[in-house]
């Protein structure tokens, strides 16, 4: 029951992160679905498969940015590295703590994409990627894990 | 949980080692200015057919209830409009080519069976007027430096790696990166180079300041950057500034403010 929910819900995740890909002009939304993913791996899971999963979702991150090809990947992995490093001290029980690990995470990793972006490319840093796009992703992580039996599924609690 | 008790030095040296590897890709992608990696096209390739998927079901979905639900024989007669006014659209942009520049036309070698037409499936959200994704690759002949047109024929962007099999990415042109030959206003040819800024404006630089420039006048390719063919519509001047020598003028281009979910690749010979 576990792994079927957790199968259905990343799922759900990864097609909604092509749907805003797809129509970001009328949604005018900026989320990172597959950071949650991210999140998810780096607080249940071995060093290991945290380093690998950041890696490759940073680097299907690049591909669905567009931009230079590693920066996200770089960034993720350093974000991930923290948060697994941290998970034994994170108290998942509180909702209020999972919406600032999501977010703050989230905020840390797109201010190293960010310094890439600006650096590199002469991009300026980005309100939505630093700010916006971290605080909508820990608010949907928070809608997720307030259902008890969503928390249950996951084994965060 | 199930935990590996590995030591600190350990998960450092995998750490370092893992973000040397992503740098290294980084640098591969600015030191060949985003030329094609394996990389990329793996992730291209394992990626795009998903969305791909969601979009053709999408399309289905949404086009059979427009066809079976609503206005069945009004859909029918809108399809058939819209498939000729797009024919159309893209003839009169050759007409008024061929008008204006006879000789260079005939040594052009763009030809109609190289109009592919395409979908957009995926925008970058950090960055919104950087680049797209579209759902054609390599498999229907299309190749870096290619142009790509809205339904109206105005300029979008042209193509740049990844490019694989099934999609290809677009630079738009309202991306930083590169630049256009343009002029402003047909008549008159007011020459410069168009750029990007990731905003919905463009600039136009090296335009000396005594030359008259109005709200609203047509900006249309040059093709003196040999990169993009002359003549195409690209958008209309919405500020001027006048400075010492120069004027800073902004252009919005025509493709913002419309629907860019079909869209037309050129090749430009």
């Amino acid at each position: 029951m576990n792994r079927k929910f957790k199968i259905l819900l990343f799922s759900l995740l990864v097609l909604g992160q092509i749907i805003i890909h797809r129509y970001i002009r009328q949604l005018n939304l900026n989320l990172d679905l597959l950071y949650l993913i991210l999140v998810y791996i780096a607080v249940k899971s071995g060093f290991y498969k945290t380093l690998l999963s950041a890696t490759i979702i940073g680097l299907v991150t690049d591909y669905l940015s567009g931009n230079i090809f590693g920066v996200f990947g770089f960034s993720r992995t350093i974000a991930a590295y923290f948060l697994n490093e941290m998970s034994m001290r994170i108290d998942l029980k509180s909702n209020l703590f999972v919406f600032m690990i999501i977010s703050l995470s989230l905020a840390f990793s797109n201010l190293i994409a960010g310094l890439f972006f600006y650096f590199i490319l002469e991009y300026s840093f980005q309100l939505n990627l630093i700010v916006i796009q971290p605080l909508l992703t820990g608010l949907v992580g928070l809608i997720i894990v307030l259902s008890s039996k969503a928390k249950k599924n996951l084994d965060v609690y | 949980m199930n935990r590996e008790d590995l030591p600190a030095e350990r998960k450092v040296i995998v750490l370092v080692a893992v973000l040397f590897l992503n740098l290294i890709l980084v640098s591969t992608n600015v030191v060949l200015k985003n030329e094609k990696t394996m990389f990329q096209n793996v992730v291209g390739v394992i990626v795009s057919p998903f969305q791909i998927a969601f979009q053709k079901s999408v399309d289905y979905v949404s086009h059979n209830l427009r066809r079976y639900v609503f206005l069945k024989n009004t859909f029918v007669q809108y399809r058939d409009l819209k498939k000729d006014y797009t024919r159309l659209k893209f003839e009169n942009y050759l007409l008024k080519r061929k008008v204006a520049e006879k000789e260079f036309l005939e040594n052009l070698k763009v030809k109609r069976d190289k109009f592919v037409k395409a979908d957009l499936i995926s925008i970058d959200r950090n960055f919104p007027f950087s680049s797209i994704v579209i759902d054609k690759g390599t498999r229907d002949g299309i190749i870096k430096d290619m142009i790509v047109l809205n339904g109206n024929g105005e300029l979008v962007g042209k193509i740049v790696e990844p490019i694989t099999l099934i999609s290809s990415k677009v630079r738009l042109i309202t991306n930083p990166t590169g630049g256009i030959g343009a002029y402003i206003d047909e008549k008159i040819k007011l020459e410069g180079l168009l750029t990007g800024n990731n905003t919905r404006v463009c600039n136009f630089k090296y335009l000396i300041e005594n030359k008259l420039v109005r709200i609203g006048d047509q900006v249309i390719t040059s093709g003196t950057d040999q990169i993009f063919p002359p003549y195409i519509p690209i958008g209309k001047v919405v500020k001027v500034e006048k400075e010492y020598l120069t004027q800073k003028i902004e252009i919005e281009p025509y493709f913002i403010n419309q629907s860019i979910k079909q869209l037309i690749v050129i090749a430009n010979d």
